[in-house]
């Protein structure tokens, strides 16, 4: 019997990010990933060659946490279980293992580097262009050019070296290769061998390939010359080639190392921004304590300048916030008593007292962190693309070298083992494909890092891609393109037994349960007029509609005229005022109590400042701008009067958001939906990219594709320049990767030679794959100076 | 041709043709044997 796993049985899998150490390129990711599907358990496995991690979703019944990091082992890759750690500290450890990796790597390369140019001299005498010692010239023609110009220099400065004996000279230079394949390579062979075992190929295979069987052929030449000499042939070694061709792999590594630690510098930055200690009162004195030891409640005091310790809500005193490491804002914000503060933010000149909310994984800024650390794990479809010519990239190349070796074996004239062998070597070094692995995870990384630093949260490689095509944006009227803090201008009572303030009272004790923002209005208003709310019984919210419930054993609707009708309230009496006021752009509250119409609350929301330039942003950047609302046709065209929309769907429930949304992705439009992340919820679900608008406190960052955390229009058109340039980015990068492949491996196979005589020495062809990973690296880092000018 | 260039025609056809197998053909191996386990328990997804 067969049993699928229906998306119900999903309650029982459970996720695990696993740190892996040790991958340098797409295909050792592709090889990890490869290994953990197949895991009995696995559903889903997903590696990320950025951020180093695992995140596997498997079945606790079938397997467990530490089969999933012996598999990992099994491929030759570090892994080791998570540790019950913050996010920050788990980023502050990544940044850690990345400081840890560069250093290391680049003394590796510094040694290597440094073997490989006393190799070469050592080799000067080995290599005589016209031979010595009845030997015949030798055949690489890198290396008799190199011979040739440098060996008179050598042997004018270093004359001793051309007395010792050309065999003791081979066998030291055997003897130092060794140690340095052993040292600074041994984990090029460990990975090869692993991933040979695993019928699989990467990176690790073609670099041991390659020095492998060039230095298997020096120290034959080594022990037996005589084989070579016997046939005319010069018994070149190629010591200094391999420990070149190592040496600039590890150059290249380091230096993505470096790249990799400057991509992650905006996480660090945010990561940096938490406290070390926070001062709290406890039993009336003030003491300096580590931040992880502030609980829940307790009361923490800022001085003028100092950074706030964790998030909370203020009791006493006031003070102009800096937040803008945050949310973008340059201006301080003034937070008073009530208001809500961010752990990391600065106090600027006032001093207060708060009482901490959220701490350690809840709070804003650790969310903020494990957001952009799985925004920069996740993966862009394109690089799809790379992962696919990857795995079949490596074993294709291998036949592409033998074919090289045996078409120089029978074409050359001359020596053709020696040049059939050096082709061969060639071609494996030059198809390295780091920079194809780096291409995508370096652009996303970026990006997502410049992102944040703009105030715009985009939740990985996928989001931007979809960022990057659309050509539709959706704005949801309330508090995206308003304000969304509507303020009440008209309470009219049509009862004559009740005072506009009863109605007032009555409407704001049902609204005070609801989230929507014109309820947050009607309490606000009955608040300022002093007014005791009565407890709400039978409380229900009716979405698009209004909200219903029993105050004082009264039954009271609040809502539009679709409520009203819904509960057969005669509406008619009010209906002159209901239109002079939706003239005046007002939005109109509805209130029946016991099944009559008792009054109507006429609330206004002034357009937020710069929706207008954001409209325009937007519409210079080729979009449709699309506005979305609930509110009556009259409201939302004065609206969209103000900020210069041409088309509007007024009167919509949240369905039907959904269904406009699907409208316009029906007839081929790519959407994105900007909402307040609560009513839009399904349409922004629905949409080709949701894009919500967050306060920098209240940040609804796990409903959507991007999350504005300034709450500003504007970064919308922001966040599509930015990745539009992203996805061009990642293009070029795809290109070059690709294009250095297809046409250095023809080269190094020695295509151009019949035409040309070009021939690549498999030192150039080192240097050429390293300064190919170093030049999409660099094109990535490109994007942390854009400036997207859309405004 | 030279025989030992026969040779190495021969010996670079034979080698391209078991890097291919190995790589390509072999390494569907494990997964057929996971279409099979999936038949007697749980299809992955």
């Amino acid at each position: 019997m067969t049993a699928r796993l229906a998306p119900s049985d999903d309650a029982l899998a459970t996720r695990i990010d696993i740190p892996v150490s040790g991958m340098t390129c797409a295909a050792c990711q592709a090889r990890v990933q490869r290994s953990l599907v197949r895991q009995p358990g696995v559903r889903d496995a997903a590696v990320n060659l950025m951020t180093r991690t695992a995140s596997i979703t498997y079945d606790p019944t079938e397997a467990s946490p530490q089969d999933l990091v012996d598999a990992i082992r099994n491929t030759g890759y570090g892994a080791d279980l998570p540790g019950d750690r913050s996010v920050l500290e788990e980023q502050e450890a990544a940044d850690r293992a990345y400081a840890a990796e560069y250093r290391e790597l680049a003394e590796k390369a510094g040694v290597t580097l440094a073997a490989g140019l006393v190799a070469m001299l050592a080799s000067m005498p080995l290599m005589a262009p016209a031979g010595h010692d009845g030997m015949p010239a030798t055949s690489d023609p890198f290396m008799r050019w190199a011979s040739a110009s440098l060996a008179p220099i050598v042997k004018r400065a270093l004359p001793w070296l051309y007395s010792v004996d050309t065999r003791v000279l081979s066998f030291v230079l055997l003897a130092t290769t060794a140690a340095i394949m052993m040292w600074a390579g041994r984990h090029f062979y460990a990975r090869a061998w692993a991933a040979f075992r695993h019928h699989s190929a990467d990176m690790n295979t073609l670099i041991a390939l390659s020095t492998g069987a060039a230095f298997l052929f020096s120290v034959f030449a080594t022990v037996a010359p005589s084989f070579f000499v016997s046939r005319g042939v010069s018994p070149d070694t190629y010591y200094e080639a391999v420990i070149f061709i190592i040496a600039l792999i590890l150059v290249g590594n380091a230096l993505e190392a470096r790249a990799k630690r400057q991509t992650a510098a905006a996480l660090r930055g945010l990561a940096a921004l938490q406290p070390k200690t926070a001062r709290i009162e406890r039993e009336g004195a003030e003491i300096d304590v580590p931040v992880d030891d502030v609980r829940h409640g307790d009361v923490v005091s800022v001085r003028p300048g100092e950074r706030l310790p964790v998030d909370g809500e203020i009791e006493s005193g006031s003070s102009a916030v800096d937040e803008s490491m945050l949310t973008g804002e340059w201006r301080p914000v003034l937070r008073s008593v009530g208001d809500r503060v961010i752990g990391g933010t600065i106090n600027t000149t006032g001093a207060f007292r708060y009482r901490a909310t959220t701490l350690g994984a809840d709070s804003v800024l650790a969310r903020i962190v494990r957001l952009m650390r799985e925004a920069q794990g996740t993966r862009a479809p394109v690089q799809r693309l790379a992962d696919r010519v990857s795995a079949v990239f490596v074993p294709v190349v291998i036949s592409l070298a033998i074919a090289t070796f045996a078409i120089w074996y029978v074409a050359a004239e001359t020596a053709p083992a020696v040049r059939a062998f050096a082709a061969a070597v060639a071609v494996l070094v030059i198809a390295c494909p780091c920079a194809m692995g780096l291409a995508v995870p370096t652009a996303v990384m970026v990006a997502t890092g410049k992102g944040a630093e703009l105030g715009v949260l985009i939740k990985g490689g996928e989001a931007l891609q979809r960022a990057g095509s659309l050509d539709t944006v959706v704005l949801d009227k309330t508090g995206t393109v308003t304000e969304g803090r509507p303020a009440i201008t008209d309470v009219i009572s049509f009862d004559p037994d009740r005072a506009d303030v009863e109605v007032l009272e009555l409407a704001a004790a049902v609204e005070r349960r609801s989230e929507h923002p014109l309820a947050a209005a009607i309490v606000a208003a009955a608040q300022d007029r002093g007014l005791t709310l009565g407890a709400v019984d039978a409380f229900d919210s009716h979405p698009g509609r209004g909200v219903t419930g029993v105050v004082r054993g009264i039954a009271v609707a609040a809502g539009n005229a679709r409520l009203m009708a819904e509960w057969a309230v005669d509406t008619s009496a009010a209906s002159a005022q209901v239109e002079r006021l939706a003239t005046e752009s007002r939005t109109i509250v509805l209130v029946a109590v016991d099944g009559r119409l008792a009054g109507l609350i006429a609330i206004a929301d002034p357009v937020k400042e710069g929706s207008r330039e954001a409209v325009n942003a937007l519409r210079r950047l080729g979009l449709d701008v699309v506005l979305l609302t609930g509110d009556s046709e009259s409201v939302a065209m004065s609206v969209a009067r103000a900020t210069g929309i041409d088309r509007v769907v007024a009167g919509v429930l949240p369905e039907g958001k959904v269904a406009e949304v699907r409208r316009l992705q029906d007839s081929n439009r790519v959407v994105a939906m900007v909402g307040d992340g609560v009513n839009d919820a399904p349409a922004l679900a629905q949409a080709d990219l949701g894009i919500a608008i967050g306060s920098g406190t209240d940040v609804a960052i796990e409903a959507s594709d991007v999350t504005l955390v300034r709450g500003d229009l504007r970064a919308v058109a922001q966040a599509v320049a930015l990745a539009r340039r992203t996805m061009r980015t990642m293009k070029q990068n795809l290109f070059w990767a690709f294009i250095y492949n297809v046409v250095g491996i023809p080269v190094a196979a020695g295509l151009l030679y019949p035409v040309t005589g070009i021939l690549l020495s498999p030192i150039l062809a080192s240097a050429a794959m390293a300064l190919s990973s170093v030049s999409v690296v660099s094109n990535s880092l490109r994007l942390r100076r854009y400036n997207p000018r859309v405004i | 041709m030279r025989a030992d260039e026969v040779v190495v025609v021969i010996a670079a056809i034979v080698a391209i043709a078991w890097v291919n197998w190995y790589f390509f053909v072999a390494a569907r191996g494990p997964a057929r044997e996971r279409g099979k386990q999936d038949h007697d328990g749980a299809t992955r997804t």
